[in-house]
């Protein structure tokens, strides 16, 4: 364990060197300037009369400030989880294949590390990267809307916290992906892909009540067995800031496939780096 | 070196195991897996009881015309059969009655259509107890066609004392009635064992002629080889476009623009199975209709599962639209199970029931 948190640490000192947490971060802060520019919210005593979002107008009626506060935090969330998702995909995509890169991995195994301890300490350096981006944004948003509306809602923060576990599994598939091919598009669009493929594991059902019964509907339902049910961890993350109430055993059973499925993404790019000649 | 690549495949196997264990997990977040409905039968071809069926019901020999000299009689026919047009306008559908009121289902459908009241009463008082006396009801066009054994004439007590009956070919008779606004109402009956209402007396005598086997001898839009499942029938296009266009106008347009006709068949003897084939008349507009309809029958089903109404989800998993065989018809299938036809005839008969009620009480004298 201290070895992965050695290497975990090591990645941490290298993406400062490389000013990654430069860009990300300035990436996370450029788009919190933005919304603080351009959302609009006139809070008056505890009632938001409109809010402008962009020039055109979201409410149009006074309601109640918590009322608009839980319906806003929500869609936050919502974008928060799939851009949020999208963006550290494209974001992070570059981190594996650089430290793959001739020169730095022969250095990396010159050291009395075993292979699998530096492929998951990289594994939680990067997380650890995204969890601390996460922080930014997710505190960065709840005080932006704190300061603008007036109310205080954390929960932004745990709604957040969900979305990183959901990109904990699309990196597991980044970086096992670079054991194979040392490409950050690929890397890249392989993030995506496990993102969308998320969204479609969540309407597992639904979706394959509209195939025609046989071993294609069965197919499908099989393989989409496996994939982390992303959408529904949206809908979580949702319904977490919104304060909505949600069943624990069926969140805890989401996390949890969450992060087994990263592991078994993992356990793969184990065995092909047990195999890999450099 | 050796040594790592031996061990390596340790971490397969732990990747499949956790991705097994990852699966399970996650499968049980999902709302829990209803059994599929059971399957439906669905009317596709005569089966042996009704090909037998169909045999019994060949009883009508017309007789030949006095100046068409020694040949052969005709083969034998089904009444009803015989009675069918070339081809129709609104459409030919005939209903087992019944086969279908004393399905397994039949009870609690006559309770749900006729209830306890007084008509059924009257009803079996006149000798037409419907569970019994009444085999087919057929729609030809505008015309009711009713089977059964009417050799009883209690039913004529339903007939004004004004009613003129005149005999009309080989077995027929034509009742005339008038109405109170003048004008006359005219039916027909045959051989004591079919009633015609509906329509005016000259398709009436048409039917008749067409069962005395006068008038030209073509091709029938309902024949013997038609004749399965509980209801069964041809509908024409037009009826049809006119019927789905009160609902949906563009689909309405396209049923008229692109089908000719559609064969129904349907089957009630435990589950209720709908096959329906429609025939082309411009198979590029066709293919048009099969795609509309196979597309709003899966948006239905996604739209249903989405709003976790499962069991409409699950009726509409058994419905389907599918391509003929080598042309440009297409088969639309659809069916309800049992459970749920008794569940819904039991909410009808429930309904009745309250309605009967409520009325008794709005009709009783208050204190």
């Amino acid at each position: 364990m201290r070895q992965l948190v050695r290497v975990a640490f090591d990645l941490l000192l290298e993406a400062a060197r490389r000013k990654w947490f430069l860009a990300l971060f300035g990436g996370i802060t450029l788009v919190l300037l933005l919304l603080g520019f351009s959302l609009q919210l006139d809070v008056v005593d505890g009632a938001i009369a409109g809010s402008k979002l962009f020039g055109s107008l979201l409410f149009d009626d006074i309601v109640s400030a918590n009322h608009v506060m839980a319906g806003l935090y929500k869609v936050t969330a919502y974008v928060s989880f799939y851009g949020g998702a999208f963006f550290l995909a494209i974001a992070c995509s570059d981190f594996a294949p650089e430290l793959l890169a001739p020169g730095r991995i022969e250095h990396l195994l010159s050291l009395p590390i075993s292979r699998w301890q530096l492929l998951f300490g990289t594994y939680l350096g990067v997380i650890t990267l995204a969890a601390l981006g996460v922080l930014y944004g997710a505190g960065g948003l709840t005080l932006l809307l704190g300061i603008k509306t007036g109310v205080w809602n954390f929960k932004l923060l745990l709604g957040s916290g969900v979305g990183w576990v959901g990109f904990c599994a699309l990196y597991a598939v980044m970086l096992t992906s670079n054991f194979f091919v040392r490409s950050a598009a690929l890397s890249g669009a392989l993030g995506v892909a496990t993102l969308i493929l998320g969204v479609v594991a969540s309407f597992r059902e639904s979706i394959a009540v509209a195939m025609e019964a046989g071993l294609g509907r069965e197919l499908f339902s099989w393989a989409m067995l496996p994939i982390p049910r992303l959408g529904t961890l949206a809908t979580v993350s949702a319904r977490l800031a919104a304060a909505e109430p949600l069943e624990g055993e069926m969140v805890t059973r989401l996390l949890a496939g969450c992060f087994i499925f990263s592991a078994a993404l993992l356990s793969v790019a184990a065995w092909r780096f047990e195999r890999k000649d450099f | 070196m050796a040594q790592r690549r031996r061990t390596g495949w340790v971490w397969l196997v732990v990747a499949a195991l956790l991705l097994a264990g990852g699966a399970w997990l996650m499968r049980g977040a999902e709302p829990p897996e209803r059994p599929p409905p059971p399957p439906v039968r669905l009317p596709t071809r005569m089966n042996k009881d009704e090909r037998v069926r169909a045999d019994n019901r060949r009883t009508w020999v017309p007789q030949a015309a006095p100046d068409a000299g020694a040949s052969a009689p005709p083969p034998a026919k089904d009444p009803v059969l015989a009675m069918m047009p070339a081809e129709v306008k609104r459409g030919a559908v005939v209903a087992e009655f019944n086969a279908i009121v004393n399905s397994e289902l039949g009870g609690l459908m006559t309770e749900c259509v006729f209830g306890e009241g007084e008509f059924l009463g009257e009803l079996r008082d006149a000798g037409l107890d419907p569970t019994t006396k009444i085999d087919r009801v057929a729609m030809i066009d505008d015309s009711l066609v009713v089977t059964g054994d009417f050799k009883n004439a209690g039913w004529r007590k339903f007939l004004p004392p004004d009613a003129v009956a005149k005999g009309y070919g080989q077995q027929g008779e034509l009742i005339e009635v008038q109405r109170e606004d003048g004008g006359v109402e005219s039916f027909a009956t045959w051989g004591g064992q079919m009633f015609v209402a509906g329509g005016d007396e000259a398709s009436q005598k048409a039917l008749l002629d067409r069962l005395d086997g006068n008038g030209p001898q073509t091709t029938r839009v309902l024949d013997e080889g038609m004749a399965y499942g509980e209801v069964y029938g041809v509908l024409a296009a037009d009826a049809l476009a006119d019927l789905i266009g009160r609902q949906d106008a563009r689909l309405g347009e396209t049923i008229r623009q692109s089908a000719k006709s559609v064969q129904v068949h349907m089957d009630v003897s435990h589950d209720l199975g709908l096959v329906a084939d429609v025939g082309s008349q411009d198979p590029a507009k066709t293919e048009e209709l099969r795609r509309a309809l196979g597309s709003a029958l899966s948006l239905a089903r996604m739209q249903a599962q989405a709003q976790g109404k499962t069991e409409q989800a699950d009726l509409l998993d058994l419905a389907h639209v599918r391509s003929a065989e080598g042309g440009s018809d297409f088969r639309l299938e659809a069916g309800l199970p049992y459970e749920f036809m008794e569940k819904s005839f039991r909410e009808c008969i429930a309904a009745r029931k309250e309605r009967a009620l409520r009325r008794d009480a709005g009709a009783s004298p208050g204190p």
